[in-house]
């Protein structure tokens, strides 16, 4: 297959020019950290956008950074750490779940909207896009927003190219927001909290005014997932909520999130080294909440993997109608990683039912291309959404020509 | 500024349409007589006012799904409004066009404090939200200063904010769900009490569309746990730079506070005779910077933020020491508009946002167009993102005052964007900035985003003659010319 790599725009306009006039398909890619991500497509070409890297714009005072969309991730976290600010939906690495090396690109992560455990609290990736540049499949560079914060002016096409799997428009240029990173990051580990108490002890520190930048739960079988030997070794579900901020509140706020903690009443097993709560420091509570974004537990097993968004009222039902093999949840219940077997469906049927009586969606994250090939990846829509999407694709991509069926059969 | 002409098969079907609807609303859901449709003439942009063909009020999702598919049916234009609050004339009216007003949708539908959230119809007041749930601890963020009367569906259509936005982001960044009507009748639910959209993200998109995508029938929004504390430090400058550079200083030390509003002297001696909020009537800008959080964070934090006032050069320096005070300090901001309403018959409010750092160049530039203008103006500044609210005073009973004010209002907005800002920050584009869309955006820019329009209305009934400046087809817009037969291209590099 060809791979075309345009270093300008110009290359970028010939290539998409050359799909459009022999009826060419094209895969875009950047550094292909997530290529098991998606439904399986058939393309006749692939155009590598790492050739269209490098920060533009930063202007810390400003919160903003404009890069070319395929930066490397790396690249702009360093820059970013270098002076003290960072992406505050806390971007997701999902290299390791598809068995590659890399961070991926900004392109590739605006292309998939992904958001870590930070998402409670900041907002997801689309929150922080400001403004984009792109090329539709009608060979048209456009932008949409800018850089600054508050803009209505006209639609917001940034919402909607975020997670759009490149369907859309071959992203050039990205605008985004940045925030100021935290001086002081701790984690709260609750061991022995399991179901309905994990659940109700992250509601409650998330209807804390203590602003709880993280809530997540694991269950025993997965805490034996972590990477970290001094949480692995924990025999026990393990319940954390990260506290973030300046050090001179930090301890005042911990404490405060103790004591909740301990008028919840939740009746904990305190273990020996590890009496119901113990309080994590920054570099363990960085590594930890790593794994829980970069989904690291499920990252070496085989696993089918899925992604359930719904209300966080929802996460024990669900967990216990899928009866998976292993499973945790972020977003304060709100988030469900569900392991399954490689095998059959993965589940699909089961999941989806689970979701459909609880409301939100479950997307099919990993899974080996053959079931990727049968069972939907993405959410089924119903009838009126699904006019929707086909009526937008149109709009930007009336030959079908970009990334045509990463989300869904023909779009 | 000229809508569409009005169409004369519409007008011809008028007295139909009316039997129509009757057929399925209530006698006092339809409104066709010239003295009750002059209430809804206009908008919060006074300076334009159009009589409605009719007005509808319907009171069920059932009904609007009756309304819009009769009128795609019929090919009439229709134009949503909420409580008409809004700045833009996105409300405004067409004479061959259905106001659709959707203020009988005013119940809250569920309360939901373990999903932190709120279900409600659109015609529910943004303020009511808060109300609802401020005694469990809870508020909805976005606060414009409209919240007493405009409406959450309202607030979507224009994704608008308030002077919380740096920390809490706008309504976009604080809703879940929402239930729309299209133009064919049909429903869609888009997002629920789940994080993020599966799929393209339509909840965003309709989020700011002025109107022009769907009707907004339900609104889920994200509701937060009340701070425990919010201080306010009240800082008088001698010029606007200082300010400014007060504002950046704060956050490249790191700290996002919840609110920074900066006024103007005009914009302080404005608001000091109004409501007496003890504004410094020495300061030429008065910067309002408010820190909420736990008690310890607030306190350390205002402390940091008085001293980096002082070192910039701030020649008055107050903090809250209680809730009233605190409140006392944002009853002049708060209340800036209707104070600046009473030093002139009319006024014009601009909405355009620029990078932060530009602020003094150009409203060094903006007094430069007030003087060639004659026409004064009053600064608000939502100052942490950059959202800047010039106030145009004029009177409309004057010769050519309007022309006036609409072409200084032109030339503020071209300047922030040429200072790398844009058209609108919170207000939406409406009629009122339509025609300056080209300022920011190429042909193809709208052309795509027209494109947009024809996924949701193919026949650009809804809400037409806002936002575009010029209306294409969508056929004409679909087209697209491909040259056949052309070689692969030798310098494209491949691997
Ligand atoms: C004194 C004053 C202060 C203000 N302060 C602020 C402020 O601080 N921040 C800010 O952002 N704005 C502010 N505004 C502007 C205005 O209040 C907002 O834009 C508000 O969101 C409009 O709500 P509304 O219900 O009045 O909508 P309307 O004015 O009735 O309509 C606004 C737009 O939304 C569309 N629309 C309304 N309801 C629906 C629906 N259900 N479905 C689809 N489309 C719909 C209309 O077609 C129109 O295009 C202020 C206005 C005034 C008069």
């Amino acid at each position: 297959m060809d791979v075309f790599k345009p270093s300008t725009s110009d290359e970028l306009h010939d290539v998409v020019g050359w799909a459009l006039a022999e009826s060419k398909k094209l895969r875009i890619q950047g550094q292909n950290s997530k290529s098991g991500l998606g439904r399986p497509i058939e393309a006749d070409a692939i155009v590598d956008l790492s050739g269209q890297s490098g920060i533009t714009l930063y202007e810390p005072g400003e919160l903003i950074l404009r890069a070319k969309a395929g930066t490397p991730l790396q690249e702009i976290d360093k820059t970013l750490t270098d002076a003290g600010q960072q992406l505050a939906f806390e971007p997701p690495r999902w290299g390791a779940l598809y068995g590659s090396q890399d961070g991926g690109t900004l392109g590739g992560l605006v292309a998939t909207n992904l958001s870590g455990a930070r998402r409670v609290k900041a907002g997801a990736l689309r929150d922080h896009l400001l403004g984009v540049e792109a090329v539709s499949g009608r060979n048209e560079a456009f932008k949409s927003g800018g850089r600054v914060m508050k803009n209505v002016s006209g639609y917001d096409l940034p919402k909607l190219m975020a997670g759009s799997y490149g369907t859309l428009g071959i992203l050039t240029e990205l605008t985004v927001k940045v925030m100021p990173a935290a001086e002081k990051v701790r984690t709260l580990m609750i061991a022995g909290a399991s179901g309905r108490n994990a659940q109700a002890l992250m509601t409650a520190a998330m209807q804390s005014p203590l602003e709880v930048s993280g809530a997540a739960h694991l269950p025993k079988v997965t805490v034996a997932m972590s990477a970290l030997p001094e949480i692995s070794g924990i025999d026990q579900g393990l319940t954390l909520l990260r506290l973030e901020g300046y050090a001179t509140s930090i301890g005042a706020r911990v404490k405060a999130l103790q004591e909740l903690v301990a008028q919840h009443g939740v009746e904990l097993k305190p273990l020996s080294g590890h009496a119901g709560v113990t309080v994590l420091d920054d570099t363990t509570s960085l590594r930890l909440w790593r794994e829980v974004s970069d989904v690291s537990f499920f990252a070496k097993s085989d696993f089918a993997i899925w992604r359930v968004s719904t209300a966080p009222t929802h996460l024990s039902s669900i967990v216990a109608t899928v009866g998976a093999d292993a499973w945790y949840c972020d977003w304060a219940g709100g988030l469900i990683w569900l392991a399954v077997a490689p095998e059959g469906a993965a589940d699909a049927d089961l999941v989806r039912q689970a979701v459909n009586r609880a409301g939100g969606h479950a997307t099919l994250i990993r899974a080996p291309e053959a079931i990727r090939q049968k069972v939907s990846v993405f959410h089924p829509q119903n009838a009126v959404a699904a006019t929707l999407t086909q009526n937008i694709k149109n709009a930007f991509d009336p030959q079908k020509i970009l990334n045509c069926g990463r989300m869904y059969a023909d779009v | 500024m000229d809508l569409p002409p009005p169409e004369k098969e519409i007008l011809d079907n008028r007295l139909r349409l009316i039997r129509a609807f009757k057929e399925f609303l209530p006698e006092s859901s339809v409104i066709a007589d010239e003295p009750r449709l002059r209430a809804y003439d206009c908008d919060g942009l006074t300076a334009y006012r159009q009589l409605p063909m009719v007005v509808v009020l319907p009171e069920t999702v059932a009904q609007v799904s009756r309304i819009l598919r009769l009128c795609h049916e019929m090919n009439v234009k229709v134009v949503p409004r909420g409580a008409g609050t809004g700045l833009s004339g996105g409300a405004l009216p067409l004479p061959d066009g259905v106001l659709l007003g959707m203020a009988k949708f005013n119940q809250i539908v569920d309360i939901d404090l373990d999903n932190r959230c709120v279900v409600a119809q659109p015609g529910v007041t943004n303020l009511a939200i808060t109300e609802a749930v401020e005694k469990d601890g809870f508020y909805y963020a976005p606060d414009p200063s409209s919240q007493i009367a405009c409406t959450i569906g309202g607030n979507v259509a224009e994704n608008s904010g308030g002077v919380h936005c740096l920390k809490y982001g706008l309504t976009t960044n604080n809703i879940l769900g929402l239930e729309v009507v299209l133009m064919s009748g049909e429903t869609v639910r888009l997002g629920g009490k789940h994080l993020d959209a599966d799929g393209y993200d339509l909840l965003g998109l309709m989020t700011g569309s002025e109107g022009l995508l769907g009707v907004i029938t339900e609104v889920t929004v994200r509701i937060l746990p009340k701070p425990t504390l919010a201080r306010a430090a009240l800082l008088g400058f001698p010029d606007i730079a200082s300010a400014g550079q007060c504002v950046a200083d704060i956050i490249s030390a790191g700290i996002i506070p919840a609110g920074m509003e900066l006024m103007d002297k005009a914009a302080v001696s404005a608001t000091e005779a109004f409501c007496q909020p003890g504004y410094p009537q020495d300061a030429e800008a008065v910067l309002i910077v408010e820190l909420d959080g736990t008690e310890t964070e607030v306190d350390a934090l205002i402390k940091q933020v008085s001293d980096i006032a002082r070192a910039t050069g701030a020649t008055s320096v107050r903090t809250s020491a209680d809730e009233d005070e605190r409140l006392l300090f944002w009853a002049g901001r708060k209340n800036a508009f209707p104070a600046v309403g009473r030093l002139s018959p009319d006024y014009m409010c601009m909405d355009g946002t620029i990078p932060r750092h530009q602020l003094p160049s150009v409203l060094t530039e903006i007094e430069r167009l007030s003087q060639k203008y004659g026409l004064r103006v009053v600064n608000v500044f939502h100052a942490g993102d950059g959202n800047l609210h010039p106030l145009i005073l004029f009177d409309s009973n004057k010769p050519d005052q309007i022309e006036k004010t609409e072409a200084f209002g032109a030339d503020i907005l071209k300047l922030c964007v040429a200072a790398g800002g844009v058209l609108s920050g919170e207000h939406g584009i409406g009629v009122e900035k339509r025609d300056l869309m080209g300022e920011m955006f190429t042909d193809i820019d709208l052309e795509q985003q027209q494109r947009v329009k024809c996924a949701f209305d193919p026949q650009g009934r809804l809400n037409p003659g806002k936002v575009f400046p010029k209306l294409h087809s969508c056929a004409e817009l679909g087209k697209m010319h491909v040259h056949h037969g052309k070689m692969p291209f030798p310098n494209l590099p491949r691997f």
